[in-house]
């Protein structure tokens, strides 16, 4: 295997983290996790952003998943709120024959957000009943649920689950408040809401969109940790303690190259699993579980070594340190737990004897 | 990213695994045990490689070698591992020795060395570290002094593996041309030359794995100076390059080990008979091992990708041996922690079937220290990658 980003992806994440510099800064990140992020998200519709990692044919500017882990990585590491694009870009495959969909998310910046219980595995929750074409039910902490244009939902049909799209319109929606005030959520109800059943195969495609949103969210767990060691290596090199900076300590050299350890490692397991999981490569499932189990979790520690770097100037509101903090924790927990990931790879390597 | 060999990667690799099947039950199995045994075992081995044109995969083809690239010397690692090719004896000759003679060396070194390390010939070893230097080199104190003709030799290596099955060494000495890393000279040194003690050390495990060796006025004539009198530091800072590709990748197949550990959990049973990889706490366990492998695999990958591009090192190459070294561990105590008191019954105990993870629990621990701790690493890393301040 060659690991090796092309010329393309390192052009487009070089354009696209630029953007972010410049439209991302920290002021603009605290005032949108105050009152919203949709000022941001109308931008990324905007400038054109939310055609990227969308194929040529279907309406989009071309790439793929390797290019959306980019971003995501790219958006971590600016503290953009991203909820609504994530889950968009987790359930793609689901409306990829729809062009009036695509093109209300590439055109006007509808997204389409899956439901589904936030803190599960994508296809791991309950299907809501599917009676005379309408849904009825509610699904607790939807991720980018107040930002959706439309839903896609997994229902229970007579033959199984099946997938369907339900306009926003149709639903009522709940707030609520996330510790991480850069992405957003809500409870999602409907009541007989009218639902469009999408002619896919619902267990392949959900089989995909738990892979994406497991190389989604560790991208942006790797981003929120690189912008965190940047932080405290800064800091270290300023702050003077003793007479001398603090970043000479060895004991701070080592929690800094742990952190860089658990940020390269990451980055290796994160774009081949992108690539891999869009080619249907036999290690896509393998990649992705270890990929969400490993990087999650070492962006959590990073999160917590980082802090200790920074000392007591790190546990302040006005510091942007927290910021990243929180959006490691969540990444840990969205869309399944480093032990849910665990689980669904020791189920893989059949642990137990065959029968 | 190509996450499937290209046509000439997938031709070469199918006609070394073809090869391989038809060539490794022509050696006299079993593979010894004792590094003196296995010593023969290999030359033979490395003498079908040579002939088959499968010795010094990347070397340049002008000393012997194949030319090839880091991702077709990946291949052929990952073929090796795989069909259960003997040890690697002469990883000193071959990855350290031998490249750096090539691009320092006279003509006349070239030619009297090189051959031989690829033939199997000769086994190498290295001849750095001192009992007062080890994570500072520069501070080294053996004493090469000018003689007619030559230097003689006079001071104390020690860690030095293989020494004593080895025919040679590559050896670092002050001359005096400066305080530190300036004053030191690099040479070749035949271990059979009138002065040299070797005596093995026993490690932890009580087994002769390294050595001490004592320099006695050893003679060395000046055709063995690779490289200027007094410059012999940046030429062991290309040696220390060749060693770099090799220790991120990582000595031990992390992934080979995990998947014994799958298949042993798949066939064991808890106190009740009931099936191990029921548990909980062991498929959690597992499948994190299983997690951290499958990186360490990639971050090999990485490493040897940015070697084939001639690209300089990056952070990554770097932090190589900060993940191998615990993942080896916590692989090696995990499957201990699945026997009889946890694996500590002694090596040679009857009812001991994890002898071989003992070892390479052991050994693991030994890597960490090796080639500079991992303590040393981490500041290292801090330092040049972070930018951090030195202490």
């Amino acid at each position: 295997m060659r690991w090796e980003l092309s010329f393309e992806q390192q052009e487009f994440h070089e354009a696209f983290t630029g953007w972010l510099d410049h439209v991302a800064d920290s002021p603009s990140v605290r005032e949108w996790a105050t009152h919203g992020g949709a000022p941001f998200e109308a931008r990324l519709a905007e400038d054109g952003w939310l055609a990227a990692g969308l194929a040529e044919a279907a309406g989009g500017a071309g790439g793929g998943l390797v290019e959306l882990a980019l971003a995501s990585e790219a958006m971590g590491s600016h503290g953009a709120p991203s909820a609504a694009w994530l889950s968009t870009m987790a359930v793609l495959p689901a409306v990829a024959g729809r062009p009036e969909v695509i093109e209300g998310l590439v055109e006007r910046g509808e997204f389409v957000v899956w439901v589904g219980a936030s803190d599960r595995i994508p296809g791991g929750g309950r299907a809501l009943p599917l009676v005379d074409g309408t849904v009825t039910g509610e699904v607790r902490l939807v991720l980018g649920g107040s930002r959706a244009a439309r839903f896609v939902v997994p229902v229970a049909t007579g033959g199984g689950v099946g997938l369907a799209l339900v306009e926003a319109a149709d639903v009522q929606r709940g707030e609520r408040s996330l510790l991480d005030q850069t992405r957003e959520a809500c409870d999602v109800r409907f009541d007989g809401a009218p639902a469009q059943v999408l002619d896919v195969d619902a267990e392949a495609i959900l089989t995909q969109v738990a892979r994406r949103a497991a190389v989604l969210v560790s991208a942006d767990s790797l981003g929120a940790a690189a912008r965190m060691l940047d932080l405290a290596v800064e800091y270290s090199k300023q702050r003077q303690q003793f007479g001398v900076p603090i970043g000479s300590f060895q004991a701070v050299k080592h929690a800094a190259a742990t952190i860089l350890v658990g940020v390269e490692a990451a980055r290796s397991i994160i774009y081949p699993a992108a690539a891999a999981v869009d080619e249907g490569h036999e290690m896509a499932e393998p990649w992705a579980c270890a990929a969400k189990a490993q990087v999650t979790k070492s962006g959590v520690a990073a999160a917590d070594s980082a802090l200790t770097m920074h000392g007591a100037i790190g546990y302040t509101w006005e510091h942007d340190l927290h910021l990243y903090y929180k959006r490691a924790k969540l990444d840990a927990r969205l869309f399944g737990a480093p032990s849910a990931w665990n689980e669904r790879l020791a189920s893989q390597l059949e642990l137990t004897p065959q029968s | 990213m190509e996450l499937t060999d290209s046509p000439d990667e997938a031709a070469f690799r199918s006609k070394l695994r073809t090869w391989l099947v038809d060539t490794l039950p022509l050696l006299p199995w079993p593979e010894p045990v004792t590094l003196e045994g296995k010593k023969p075992f290999w030359q033979q081995w490395q003498r079908l490689l040579f002939d088959a044109g499968y010795a010094g995969i990347n070397w340049p083809r002008e000393y012997g070698g194949q030319g090839a690239n880091e991702i077709i010397r990946a291949i052929y690692t990952e073929e090796l591992d795989r069909a259960g090719a003997p040890e690697r004896l002469n990883t000193i000759g071959e990855d350290f020795a031998g490249p750096t003679i090539s691009q320092f060396g006279t003509s006349a070194q070239k030619e009297r060395f090189l051959e031989k390390i690829l033939r199997g010939e000769e086994i190498w070893c290295q001849l750095f570290s001192e009992p007062e230097a080890g994570s500072d080199l520069a501070s080294l104190r053996t004493k090469a002094t000018k003689v007619e003709g030559g230097f003689r030799i006079n001071g104390q290596k020690i860690w030095t593996s293989r020494a004593h099955i080895a025919d040679h060494a590559i050896l670092l000495a002050r001359t005096g041309g400066g305080e530190r890393h300036r004053g030191i000279t690099y040479f070749l040194v035949p271990m059979d030359a009138p002065g040299i003690t070797v005596r093995p050390l026993e490690h932890m495990l009580g087994e002769a794995e390294f050595n001490e060796v004592f320099l006695d006025d050893v003679f060395i004539p000046d055709e063995m100076v690779v490289g200027e009198v007094d410059g012999g530091w940046s030429v062991a800072m290309g040696t220390l390059a060749f060693e770099r590709v090799a220790i991120a990748t990582g000595r031990v197949n992390t992934k080979r080990a995990v998947d014994e550990i799958v298949a042993d959990v798949r066939s064991m049973t808890d106190d009740d008979g009931q099936p191990l990889g029921r548990h909980e706490g062991v498929r959690q366990q597992v499948a994190d091992l299983y997690g951290r492998a499958l990186i360490h695999q990639l971050i090999g990958q990485r490493v040897i990708s940015l070697a084939a591009t001639d690209g300089p090192p990056g952070p990554v190459t770097s932090i190589g041996k900060l993940y191998f070294c615990p993942l080896v561990e916590d692989l090696a105590d995990f499957r201990l922690s699945l026997e009889p008191l946890g694996g500590q019954t002694g090596l040679d105990d009857p009812g001991q079937v994890a002898g071989r993870w003992l070892r390479l629990a052991y050994q693991a621990r030994g890597t960490a220290i090796a080639g500079g701790s991992t303590f040393i690493q981490r500041n290292i890393v801090a330092e040049r990658m972070l930018g951090m301040p030195r202490s």
